[in-house]
């Protein structure tokens, strides 16, 4: 298989293990700071729980890390999609052979085991914006390097925002050929 | 009263001049002129209006080319309208054989109720996976509210969940498809460098193909006439302008542009004939290579020819292009030693292995290395929607959202023929094995799918395979003669609508697209028609699709989301028909490319390695015959220098229109300008004319395997030896619509077109791979018929 498949295979595989259980919903931001914690978390995020006590549930994210920064958790390999960062505290995120799992408390209500709902803000925006002049393209159908370049072309058109454009192709990314996640039917 | 179509206007002043002196107490002779903005592909525009008739169209900006504008008034009275709700003959009588008949039966005029009921029943019987939205290859007009493909793909994907779309388009596939991996960027929709800096810094101006003055005319949003006046600073300028291409177009003659008359589909040997004498001398630019570009290493073996055995010299090129080693050594030598900016066009993509024509371009400017100087470099979109223009930078109108299309079955824009003959058929795409769907009903609005795809013969057969075709139309185009259900659909002159941004790169208009005169038949707005589908479906898909909003509240709407909300009322903008932006000093000095340029690593390209492909991994893993990991020179199926010209010995071009907007505006009165004997004119060079026995003015029958057509011949010297043009859009039409393969009566050119895709990669379309042949037409000539109406069943 080729290289670039290879890589598909390992981020769809991983994100098979991941887009099982609960997923992070911070209602229309694009992440959530947990200062208590020193850690951000991303909307959309998939998690898995591990258990539940109270309001609070304990979730395990999986990633990836760079080899000098372990402070950042990644969807891909090449670094390409966050899924969560830690400051101030280099050892909550565990490594292993470039791979990172970050555990953690969390409210309960920053999770949602709908990942619709999750993703309702990017994705409302990703078609209110980019289907005004054209139909969307299957997302499925790209990778998060083509969607950089695709709608890093387009949003001179769409006239986005830079808050606006963080959240679209974060949605693209994350269901992009190589993504982590898969749009449901 | 009965409307006549030409003197419209004339006999539309004398019968209000008679009318009103029947009334000797009158206080006015004549009732009141209204003034009402409206705006086109064609530019903006006010129409007079009196006692509900258009008298005129007006430019609302200085304008030395408004004909095509003007002829509007002249297509919203058409004989060629759609006036009432047809239905094919057959298929309402619900014949088992019905579909043999499409394209050649009569039309029974039904009632709203009963084609709304009908198209209902249809949609609801068919499968979305099954249902093609074939609007989406349309542009139909610049309307926020009432544009086509928006609210067909909104109506689809909330009524039924979806359909299946194309992807691309027929204009840009290949680039579509490969530009993003080679560069980070599609660029042939991007902000282009402006044409304050190319004035200000470039030395050579290299038109590859682009005709910067005849396609400029229009937009896909309203079309402005600014580039117009840069380009006679141009003219006025110190600029060295060549164009490279088989025609000497409008453009090179205004610019006194050196004319590299270049074989068709051959430009690729041209780039590479040119990057090998670079080499050689080792005049490129090394430093720009090694810092802003990936894979060079991985390209010489081949441009030396160490992988193939076949160097790609300047003398192995001129075998190739007719172009001589030492002008393409000339050429390479003046592109490197001055500030040069290589202006590509569209057209060399829609070739045969046409993803290679910009990856060449790309290649060869980074060997140049002036990429993201100011004046230097490459622009794939300098020809198109006032490309060169400052930017505005400021929000437009909001839009319709269509909404989320839960089929995932694509067609590749121009695989429409192979989807529909072969449907289930697996082919190569992107890297990837997809499965054409099985189309049972396709859905039509605004778009001239019977025109626009290449190789008619075929699509018509592949049309005959559906269980329903529905077009909604003002006009009775050739989609819509083939059609079982149509439905008549307003002109963008009788209804309320809101522009998009425009234009499509200075973004500084935003115009109201006011309703000029009332319909006179039964015609519905687009917006209208949808809605009525989506009652039939429930009332809660109804509100849905209508959002509980009118179409003027919609309008109203779309407009409260500009930034030109912030400081204009809608009332004051409706009233004065646009708002206009004013262009930032900053936004004069842009540079396509410039910050990757400044500084790569802050900047990098959205590419594999962050700079420009010339080798990608990603490309050469896909194991493709005829897509490499770097630009590689294929031999086209059909050329000059193929074994099909001893049966076809003329390359066929289909260049865009210089009258038209694809086929809007063949049925007007401009069209009997330029038309020789009502069909499309052919170009032909006077050595061929003389060979083939072929006068100027002569009907002419041109053919391949694939057909034949009459044309028009215009012998002109502005065409290279060897090579043919007939412009895309006119409608097609049959001598005998109850033949297979019938001659085209009207010239449109894609009779004779390919439907073969540019490669395994991105599966576009390949218009430009053509050979023909010619013979002057003899025997009888039954009239070109595009433009009526078909028969309709008297009951």
């Amino acid at each position: 298989m080729k290289f670039f498949y290879m890589i598909i295979m390992i981020c769809c595989f991983f994100g098979a293990n991941m887009q099982a259980e609960s997923y992070i919903y911070t209602n229309g931001k694009a992440s959530l700071s947990l200062p208590s914690k020193g850690v951000t978390l991303y909307n959309g995020v998939p998690v898995q729980i591990i258990s539940k006590q109270g309001n609070n549930v304990k979730i395990k994210i999986k990633g990836f890390v760079a080899k000098n920064d372990t402070t950042k958790l990644y969807a891909t390999t090449n670094r390409s999609l966050l899924l969560a960062s830690v400051k101030n505290k280099k050892n909550l995120i565990k490594v292993s052979k470039g791979e990172g799992i970050l555990v953690i408390n969390v409210p309960k209500n920053i999770l949602t085991d709908d990942m619709d709902e999750a993703w309702e803000t990017n994705s409302d925006l990703f078609y209110d914006k980019c289907t005004k002049c054209h139909h969307a393209k299957v997302i499925k159908n790209h990778t998060m390097m083509e969607w950089e370049a695709i709608f890093g072309s387009m949003k001179q058109k769409a006239k986005t925002s830079n808050k606006q454009n963080k959240l679209i192709i974060r949605f693209l990314k994350a269901f992009a050929k190589d993504g982590i996640l898969t749009e449901s039917n | 009263m009965k409307i006549t179509r030409r003197g419209f206007l004339k006999g539309s002043v004398a019968a209000t001049a008679v009318l009103s002196t029947n009334s000797v107490s009158a206080t006015e002779l004549f009732s009141p002129v209204k003034k009402i903005p409206n705006a086109s592909h064609f530019g903006a525009f006010y129409a007079f209006v009196q006692d509900g008739k258009i008298l005129d169209i007006v430019p609302q900006e200085p304008d030395d080319r408004p004909g095509m504008m003007k002829a509007l008034v002249d297509r919203n009275y058409s004989n060629s309208r759609v006036k009432y709700p047809y239905v094919r003959k057959s298929f309402l009588e619900g014949k088992a054989n019905h579909k043999e008949y499409r394209g050649n039966d009569e039309f029974i005029r039904v009632s709203w109720d009963k084609a709304l009921d009908l198209v209902t029943r249809e949609l609801k019987k068919t499968h979305r996976d099954n249902i093609y939205n074939g609007t989406t290859d349309g542009w139909a007009h610049p309307g926020l509210v009432n544009y086509c493909p928006t609210i067909a793909g909104r109506f689809f994907n909330i009524v039924k969940g979806g359909s299946v779309n194309s992807d691309g388009d027929y204009s840009v596939g290949a680039a579509l498809r490969t530009n993003p991996t080679i560069v980070g960027d599609i660029e042939v929709y991007s902000l282009q460098t402006t044409h304050e800096q190319i004035l200000a810094n470039t030395k050579v101006y290299v038109m590859w193909g682009a005709d910067l003055f005849k396609d400029n005319k229009i937009d896909f949003a309203v079309a402005n006439r600014k580039n117009d006046e840069y380009f006679l600073k141009y003219k006025k300028s110190n600029i060295k302008f060549i164009s490279i291409d088989p025609i000497k177009t409008q453009t090179a003659k205004m610019f006194d542009a050196e004319c590299i008359a270049i074989r068709p589909n051959t430009d690729v040997a041209l780039m590479l004939g040119m990057m090998h004498h670079l080499y050689k001398t080792k005049k490129y630019d090394k430093k720009f290579i090694d810092k802003y570009t990936d894979g060079f290493e991985q390209f010489v073996p081949y441009l030396t020819g160490k992988t193939d055995g076949i160097a790609k010299t300047p003398e192995w090129a001129e075998k190739i292009t007719e172009i001589s080693a030492s002008k393409i050594k000339e050429l390479a030598d003046l592109f490197v030693s001055t500030r040069t900016f290589i202006a590509g066009n569209w057209a060399l993509q829609r070739a045969h292995h046409g993803e290679q024509a910009q990856w060449g371009i790309i290649t060869l400017a980074s060997m140049i290395g002036q990429i993201g100087l100011p004046g230097g470099g490459f622009g794939f979109s300098m020809h198109y929607g006032g490309g060169g223009q400052a930017a505005a930078g400021k929000a437009g109108p909001g839009g319709f959202s269509q909404g989320r299309n839960r089929v995932s079955a694509i067609i590749p824009a121009s695989r429409i023929n192979e989807t529909l003959l072969h449907p289930g058929k697996e082919i190569d795409f992107t890297g990837e094995k997809i499965k054409l769907p099985k189309i049972k009903l396709m859905y039509v609005a605004g778009a001239n799918n019977v025109g626009h795809q290449q190789n008619v013969n075929e699509l018509i057969e592949g049309l005959k395979t559906l269980d329903t075709l529905i077009v909604q139309d003002p006009w009775w185009t050739p989609t819509a003669k083939m059609a079982d259900i149509v439905l008549p659909s307003t002109t963008t002159l009788e209804r309320d609508d809101i522009s998009l941004l425009s234009g499509s790169y200075s973004g500084d208009k935003i115009y109201a697209m006011r309703k000029v005169v009332d319909n006179p038949y039964e015609a519905k707005d687009d917006y209208e028609i949808y809605s009525l589908l989506a009652k039939r479906f429930s009332q809660k898909k109804y509100d849905k699709f209508t959002g509980g909003k009118t179409a003027m509240e919609h309008i109203k709407s779309f407009y409260a989301q500009s930034d030109a909300a912030k400081t204009t009322t809608f009332e004051e903008f409706w009233e004065k028909g646009y708002v206009k932006y004013d262009i930032p000093k900053e936004a004069y000095k842009y540079v396509r490319h410039s910050s990757f340029r400044k500084d790569p690593l802050r900047n990098p390209l959205k590419t594999e390695s962050g700079k420009i492909q010339i080798f990608s991994k990603k490309f050469a893993s896909f194991g493709y015959k005829d897509f490499k990991g770097h630009v590689t020179w294929f031999e086209p199926a059909e050329y000059l220098g193929s074994k099909d010209v001893e049966t076809y010995p003329l390359h066929l071009l289909s260049p865009h229109a210089t009258y038209r907007k694809h086929s809007q505006l063949d049925n007007v009165w401009i069209a009997e300008l330029y038309k020789i004997k009502g069909r499309e004119p052919i170009r032909i060079n006077p050595k061929d004319a003389k060979k083939y026995g072929v006068s100027n003015g002569d009907l002419v029958e041109v053919y391949n395997a694939r057909g034949k057509l009459l044309a028009g011949a215009v012998v002109t010297d502005d065409i290279r030896e060897g090579v043919v043009a007939i412009e895309e859009g006119a409608w097609y039409s049959p001598e005998n619509s109850a033949i297979k393969k019938s001659r085209g009566n009207s010239g449109n050119v894609n009779v004779l077109t390919s439907s073969r895709p540019t490669s395994q990669m991105s599966q576009s379309c390949t218009a430009n791979t053509t050979l023909v042949a010619i013979r002057k037409a003899e025997g009888v000539i039954t009239p070109n018929q595009a433009h009526l109406m078909p028969k309709v069943a008297k009951i």
